[in-house]
Formats: structure tokens, sequence, C-alpha cells
């Protein structure tokens, strides 16, 4: 434990002011000769002794209380585990370097300017000062922790080599400012070296602020030549249904030069062919964007690379891997089989999800019984068709699929009990049934409800946001289910009268969803409109796809683990050893099985936002952290914390010592009554 | 006490002398009343009787003989056959005093047995004292007469407080001495088990005679006006304990009000009259009780 303000232990004299006011004020005992003690019932010693104890526990809840206050103003706090932290070390004057090693520090010299930027501000120092080194990109790292040994941080300036990570450079002054806390120094200084990319310095959300006295220098360090061109933006879809679309491959371009790059050759490459080369015009200090269209056509992965003419610099080239599912896997639990002849909803929901041999999906009905819970495990949705319950084997198979990503949707229907359904679907539905209602309630004449409100921002409907793309305005709906509880859900379509027709709300790592009207022709004209196909199938590629696995990452990030008897590879081919390795730069990292055949693969890319050329202030980072006095009590007002490193609570202990002097003066003042009593 | 028709216990602490104290208590006592119940009572006239031969001649109304020619003999009421006995408590807690001018409960009681005396043998009651703590420390028979009274005076002027109080030894063989009923007049601090001075009381009741009890405590017993820590030492067995008076005060008042009610009941269990005496109180109301109850024995 270490003292923020040791000199207020001096308050701990303050204990002596409690003895002095229990031994000027305690009650000298008088002497009586008394006629008799009789009357004293055996109480006397007892109520004495009872007094006395009650006296002394005043005494100590008020030593107590003056020691806590104490405690309070000292501010006491745990060191941090980590062994850089740990130590207190007295210096004249402390200093920590932090050095921006993203990937946007390849640029030009700028590593060059970094080191010497590094050794000129260790030259200045005083002798016997101590000075730090953290390097960072999206994450800081210490790279040499307090010392007075100058020569073990020139060393590891010298080292230092930018990797392809992103930035963040409140997260690095902030490890900084923890360092910072193991020294005892009248001067205290933290200077950033860095680009100062924007992006970096936005992901501050203004919650912190470094301790008083610690000085914030920012030195900005810019390239003595531009870049030219680099990808700022791409897009492709990690995993699409098997269907014969084209799918979109977009890259945004920017160029940093003065001059305008004209014509320049963007080339698509998937599985290792050249698929397309495109043309694109860069105005100077402007963006363009290029879209290529593909189809893909081969099951499993198809990895590719998008690159831009003029060399292998990361930020020039954005992979990807597409994964194609050649049919998404549906199950539908119900108690009907779909009768034709009655035009029931099952019939519509089959026959709408397998329109065609060739359809996306692969519908299969089931009885809602213990044995369908195999068929839920293989499951990417499952659709629960009119029914109040299921199996608790069933419902736990669906909890499980919620919670590997796979999708539900609810379809409350004719049959289905609110009560029994609320009871046995209340935390898998996204919402509780209330009641059926009737469209013409709250209408006039025999008015029909119809869609009110459609948020096209959902990506099951921003299909439908274009003209011409569905027209939700001919549905018409004679009685739909009241819901309540939905206060946690997203809602993309409204009835008119602002009840929701579907919810959603995300559970475990999927989705489950509701439609607060069944595909019954009694309920409404939904599944004999046009829209009702394309729609269905909408929701079912965004309830289905959060099963696959994610492919694409950003340099500096950790890749999934991979099966037993597979290998991770990185882009040259070369084994990864750790279980779960950093992909230390872009490219495709293939993963192999024992016969060294490729079976996935994951798409490494360069934090895009490292290629962004808008940079912050200097004096806007140090206004924003840096605190004068005058302003620490500005921060206090705010609410603002100062800066705290992952340790949380260890450095409010003083807030903890109030707490328990309160509690202890409310103890004294009940103590303190009851002694007066007696 | 100004405006008093009583003598203040101020003044009453201050008067050494029995004699005199008990004088002038009595008399001025007498002088506040309208009338006396037995104002001349033993030397009433009650009857005429023809003289008989071998009388005395000096009982002869002359003035009846010079109106009728006739000897008579002028009857007078004779000297009561009253009996009085005072009991007075000299145990050491009787000489407890919380005043300033030091008048202790056994002060209360010797002056309150003076003029019960002088009062009494003034109406020609005769009038014993028996002074006790756990024994009998002395005894005068009752007897009429200034001689008597002074007797009686002296021993209440010489007496101290010691020993324990022991109420029903000395009741129990005060009363295997009292041959003729009489008026039994007890004036102690009761300090001692309720249950002894009931039955010490009934066996005064069971031989016929008359009780008066004349308790008496100090205003600090009755009030237990202590207000910080302190050490009550028993003045009878020298036990000691440290009191918070804040919180001892309701237990004691508690337990003081019911050992004064045991004590009102075990009194009227044998039909004696009982008063409750502050030592603050002025001594004719104590005279006042006397006579009201002798009233009744009349």
């Amino acid at each position: 434990m270490h003292l923020s303000n040791p000199k207020f232990l001096l308050g701990l004299a303050g204990v002596v002011i409690p003895l002095l006011i229990y031994l000027l004020t305690r009650q000298r005992v008088k002497q009586v000769a008394f006629s008799t003690l009789r009357f004293f019932a055996g109480a006397a010693t007892m109520m004495v002794r009872r007094k006395k104890t009650l006296e002394m526990l005043l005494l100590a809840l008020r030593v107590t209380a003056c020691i806590l206050l104490a405690a309070a103003f000292v501010r006491p706090f745990f060191a941090d585990k980590d062994p850089a932290l740990a130590g207190m070390i007295q210096a004249p004057a402390a200093r920590v370097i932090v050095a921006d090693l993203s990937g946007s520090m390849n640029r030009g010299d700028l590593t060059d300017k970094l080191r010497q930027a590094v050794q000129a501000t260790l030259k200045d120092l005083p002798g016997d000062a101590v000075a730090a080194l953290v390097g960072f990109d999206q994450a800081p790292r210490v790279l040499a922790a307090p010392t007075r040994d100058l020569a073990t941080v020139r060393d590891a300036a010298g080292t230092l080599t930018p990797g392809q990570g992103g930035t963040d450079l409140s997260a690095a002054i902030r490890k900084a400012s923890d360092l910072l806390r193991q020294v005892q120094a009248p001067v205290r200084e933290i200077v950033c070296l860095s680009d100062l990319h924007r992006t970096g310095w936005e992901k501050f959300r203004g919650d912190w602020n470094l301790d008083p006295g610690v000085k914030l220098t920012v030195l900005a360090l810019a390239p003595d030549q531009d870049t030219g061109l680099a990808i700022t933006a791409a897009d492709c879809p990690q995993s699409v249904v098997a269907e014969n679309v084209p799918r979109s491959i977009s890259v945004r371009v920017a160029n940093t030069s003065s001059e305008e790059a004209k014509e320049v050759p963007v080339t698509l490459t998937v599985a290792g062919k050249l698929v397309e080369t495109g043309k694109l015009t860069v105005p100077a200090h402007g963006q363009a964007s290029l879209r290529f269209r593909h189809g893909f056509t081969e099951a499993g992965d198809n990895p590719g690379v998008v690159a831009v003419a003029g060399g292998d610099a990361p930020q020039r080239r954005f992979y990807f891997n597409t994964r194609l599912i050649p049919r998404l896997p549906i199950l539908i639990l119900a108690n009907s089989s779909g009768n034709p002849n009655a035009l029931d909803g099952i019939f519509f929901l089959r026959t709408a999800l397998t329109p065609s041999p060739d359809s996306p999906f692969a519908a299969e009905l089931a009885k809602p019984d213990a044995a369908a819970a195999d068929k839920v495990r293989k499951a990417a949705v499952v659709i629960v068709a009119d029914l109040s319950t299921v199996p608790p084997e069933l419902k736990t198979a669906l909890a499980d699929l919620t919670a590997r990503g796979g999708g539900l949707f609810f379809l409350p229907g004719s049959q289905t009990q609110p009560d029994t359904f609320n009871a046995a679907f209340g935390d898998l539905a996204p919402a509780k049934l209330r009641r059926p209602l009737a469209a013409a309630t709250g209408r006039q004449g025999n008015a029909k409800a119809v869609v009110g409100k459609i948020d096209f921002d959902h990506p099951a409907f921003e299909l439908f946001q274009r003209p011409h793309y569905g027209d939700f305005s001919t549905l018409a709906f004679d009685r739909y289910w009241e819901v309540t509880d939905s206060q946690l859900c997203r809602i993309p379509v409204r009835f008119d009268d602002g009840r929701p027709l579907l919810l959603e709300k995300g559970r475990g790592g999927g989705i489950t969803m509701m439609l607060a009207c069944p595909l019954d022709l009694s309920w409404s004209n939904l599944p004999l409109r046009a829209i009702f196909l394309p729609c269905l199938h909408q929701i079912m590629r965004h309830l289905a796809l959060r099963t696959e696995q994610t492919t694409a990452f950003l340099a500096g990030q950790t890749l999934p683990p991979v099966a037993s008897g597979q290998t991770l590879r990185d882009p040259e081919g070369k084994p990864l050893a750790d279980a779960r390795p950093v992909a230390p730069r872009a490219g495709l990292y293939p993963v192999t099985d024992d016969q060294g055949k490729t079976v996935f693969c994951f798409a490494v890319n360069q934090d895009p936002t490292e290629a962004d050329t808008a940079v912050v202030e200097p004096k806007e980072m140090v206004a924003a952290l840096q605190v004068e006095n005058a302003e620490e009590e500005a921060a206090k007002a705010d609410g603002r914390k100062p800066a705290e490193t992952g340790f949380g609570p260890r450095r409010e202990i003083w807030a903890f010592l109030l707490g328990a002097l309160a509690l202890l003066l409310i103890a004294e003042l009940w103590v303190a009554n009851r002694t007066s009593e007696q | 006490m100004a405006g008093s028709p009583y003598l203040s216990t101020e003044v009453l602490a201050r008067v050494s002398n029995m004699q005199l104290l008990a004088k002038t208590v009595v008399e001025g006592f007498l002088l506040g009343l309208h009338r006396s119940p037995f104002h001349g009572s033993s030397v009433e006239f009650s009857e005429y009787r023809q003289y008989t031969a071998g009388e005395e001649i000096k009982h002869i109304d002359w003035k009846v003989y010079a109106k009728t020619d006739r000897y008579y003999i002028k009857r007078f009421e004779a000297e009561t056959n009253l009996s009085c006995h005072i009991l007075l408590d000299a145990s050491a807690s009787m000489s407890y005093s919380s005043r300033e001018d030091g008048l202790s409960k056994l002060q209360y009681g010797a002056s309150l047995a003076a003029c019960l005396a002088y009062f009494m043998i003034g109406q020609r009651d005769s009038t014993g004292l028996t002074v006790f703590d756990s024994k009998i420390r002395s005894a005068l028979p009752p007897r009429l007469g200034p001689t008597h009274l002074q007797r009686i005076l002296t021993e209440l002027d010489g007496i101290t407080a010691g020993g324990d109080t022991n109420l029903a030894a000395p009741l129990n063989t005060m009363a295997e001495g009292l041959k003729r009923r009489g008026l039994v007049i007890i004036i102690s601090d009761l300090l001692d088990n309720v249950e002894n001075l009931r039955s010490a009381l009934s066996r005064f009741r069971f031989q016929g005679h008359d009780l008066i009890i004349f308790h008496i405590l100090d205003d600090a017993e009755l009030t237990f006006p202590f207000d910080t820590l302190t050490e009550f030492t028993d003045l009878e067995t020298a036990q000691s304990t440290i009191v918070s008076p804040t919180g001892m005060k309701a237990v004691y008042l508690r337990e003081l009000k019911k050992y004064l009610g045991d004590v009102q009941k075990a009194c009227a269990d044998v039909k004696a009259d009982y008063g409750l005496f502050n030592t603050q109180s002025p001594l004719e109301l104590a005279l006042s009780e006397y006579l009201h109850r002798r009233s009744r024995l009349n």
C-alpha cells in the first residue's frame, strides 16, 4: 500500500483529542454512605460495568474516527500487481515517453523520426531522473519500466518498430499515468510521440484525467513524404448463402498526395485467381470508391484480396474470406403439418422457405417433442410456430441455439395460449404475449391495421429501402397479438397504432425475433402479398448468419482457437505456435488439417483507419487530459474521475474510509446516547 | 419556615436540648389547636357521692355542704389507663442524613419520641421508651410524672446510632415483656425484611396492643437525587457499590415503591396505623397522627 499525501499522517495526532476529552470529562466517583443498598436490586454493578464498557467503546469509536479521517486524507492506494508498476521510486523528475507503434507510423521516415524524438526527449532529463518507455498501437505495452538507468530506455528506444495495429492514444497515456504513480517526484511529465491520428484519439470518452501535477507534452510527427494511395474503408460479406446473386466487394481509397491519381488499377483476386481489374481515379487529398460485383460459387472458403497498384504496403491491400453456405438449415417446430387445403400458416411458411429446389433454405418440419432437440442442434434458425410450450429438453436446446449465435423466430398463432407461452418462453422470446387484439378496436368502422413504420436501417429491411424494392402498404391485418415487456427490444416494424409487429432482441450470441401476427389468412393477408417471401428470406438470413465463424480480423487482434489436429499458419505458411496468437500483420492466415489441406482461412487487415489522414491537435489532447489546480475542482464537479488503471476501486480506498467514518459517527451517536442514558 | 404554623425542622436541628424542644413543639402545637379533645380530660369532674366515714375530708366539696348541709365527695376521672410504649430504632441506618444541617433520621425520630413522651405524659398517659437496634439497648418502662419524663428525655439526648436493623428480635423481646395492653409506637426506618416486621407486629397485635408505626425516611432515600457516578456504602453492613445514578434511579425508585407497598400492606394486615415521614416533615404532623389515633382509642 502507498500513500498519496503522507503529510496528512500528522493528522493521526488528532487521536489525542478524544483521549483528552475522555480524561477531562470522565466522572469521578463520589463517596456516599447510604442507609441501605437493598433497593439497587443487584443491578448497580452490572450497570456501572455496562456504562464503563460503553464509555470505552465510545472512546474507541472516537479514536478510530480520528484515525479514519486522517487515513482518508492520506489517500492510501494499492500498487498494481504488474511487475513493471511495482515499487515506488524517489526522484527529482520523472518522465514517461509514449511512442506510437501503430501501422500509420510505417509511413515514410516516421520510424526514424520516432526513435530520434525518443532519444532527444531523454537527453534533456536532469541527472538522477527516472524515465520509462511505453509503446502502443491499439493497446499499450511497457517497453521500459520506470528506471534511473536511462541507457536501458535508450536501448529500448533503439528497437522501436511500428507494427500494423490501430491507434489508441488515450489508453497509452493512461498507462503512462499509471507508471508515473509509482514514482514520487516533484516534476512528472508524459511525452507523447505520435502522428496523432484523429481516429486514434476518438476512443477517448472523457471519463478520466491525468493526476494533478502531471504535465502532458504531445509532439506530432509527420512523414517527410506522402504515402499516396491507401484503402481507408472496405466491405465484403463474411458469409453468404449460395444463391446465384453477385455480391458486392467495395473499397474506399484515399489519396494523401497533392497530385491526382489517375486510372489506378485495382485488382480483385479470389482463391488465387485474378477475377477483375478496375480503374480508379482519386483526386489529390481526396477519396474515391470502387465496387466489384462477384458471384461466389465455391462452397466454403473464398479467400481473396483487393489490391491497389503501386506497392505491397498493407494499407494498399484488403484481404477477405467470404464463406459460401450452400443452404441454411431451418427447423420449423409446429403441431400442424401444413395442410395445403386449409391454407394455414405452416403451409405458407414451408412454401415460402422452399419455393423451388434451389432455395437457399433447407426447411424441415418437426413436432415439438424431446426428439426434436437433436434437430435443433443442427439448425441455424428455429421457427416456433403457433406453440404455447415445448418439452424442457427442447427448451434447453433452443437456449443453446441462441447461445451459439443461432436465430429463434416466434410465430404465435390462434392456438397459442398467452399465459402458457409466457411461462414457457418468457426468457427466450423478445416480449410477452398479452392478448389477441382485433384491428377494428380503436379504429373507425371495420378498418384494418396496416404497417405504420419500418426501420430500414435494420439489416433485414435495408434491402427494401430503395424505391420499388418492396411494398408494405398492401398489408392489412384483421387481428394481431398485443405484446408486453418489449422495452428492451428493437422493433423494426410497427403497426399504424404504434404497436409492435416485429420484435427483435439479442440473446447470447444470437437473436430472437417475434412476429405479432401469424401467417394465417384469418389474421392478415401477409402470406398472399409479394413482399412476404423476400421479407421472410431476409429475416431468415439475418437470423442465421451469426452461427458462422468470423473470418475478418485486424492486425493486433487475437485470432480464435483452432480445433485439435488443425494448424494455424501465418501468411507465409509457417505454423503459429500459440494456441490463440495475435495476428502481427495483414494477410491471409490459413488453418490446415493434419494432411496439410486448408480447411479455413482468416483474413487479417491493417486497421483501415490508420490510413485516415485527419490528425488531432496536441492542444486538444492536453486540454482534455491535463488537470490544472483550478480545473481539478471542475473535474470533480463534473464527476470525472482521475486516471485509473485496470485495478478499479483500489484507488478509491479513501472513499471507503470516508464511508466507514460516516458509519462510525452514526455508531458513535448511538453509543453516546446510550451512555448518557446510563 | 416563614408563615408555617409548625416548627420548621431546620429549627429542630438547632435545638440541642430535648426537653426544650419537646416543650416548644408540643405547646406550640397545642396553641394551634382550636379545641383539644383531651383538654383537662384527666381532671374533669365525674360525679358527686355522699361522704362515708373514714374517707379523707379533703375531697369534701364544702360549697355543696354550704348549700345543702350534707357532705358530698367530688369525684374526678381517675388517671389514664393507657400505657404507651415508644420503640425507637437506633440502628446505623438511622444515622443517614442528606441534609446540609445534618439532621439524621435518628435525630428526627428521637425528637419525635421526645415530643410524644412530653405530650403523652402531659396527658397523664404513662409512657415508656425502648431504644433498639438488632437488640434492645435500653428500656424505660411506662411511668407518669415529670421525673420519668426527664429520664426519657435524658435517654433520648444521649442516643447514638449503631448496629444492624433487626426488627424481629427486639420487638419480639419487647412483646414478651409487655403484659398490660397499651399503645405501641414504633419509630424506625424499617429497613428490614418485611416478613420479619409483619411477624413482630402480629405478635403485638395478638397481645391486644394498638400499633402506630412512624416510618422515618430521609428525603434522599425517597427521591434518590444523585446524578453523578457514586460509590454507595451501606451504613450497616459497610458493603459498597458504585452506581451510575442516572440509569439506576428508575430501578431504585421502583424497588422503593415496591418495598413501601409491602410495608404498608404488612401494617394494614395487622391493623397498625402507618405513617411515612420524610425528615423534612414538621414534627407536628406526627403529633397529629398520634392524636388521631389516640382519639380513636377513646
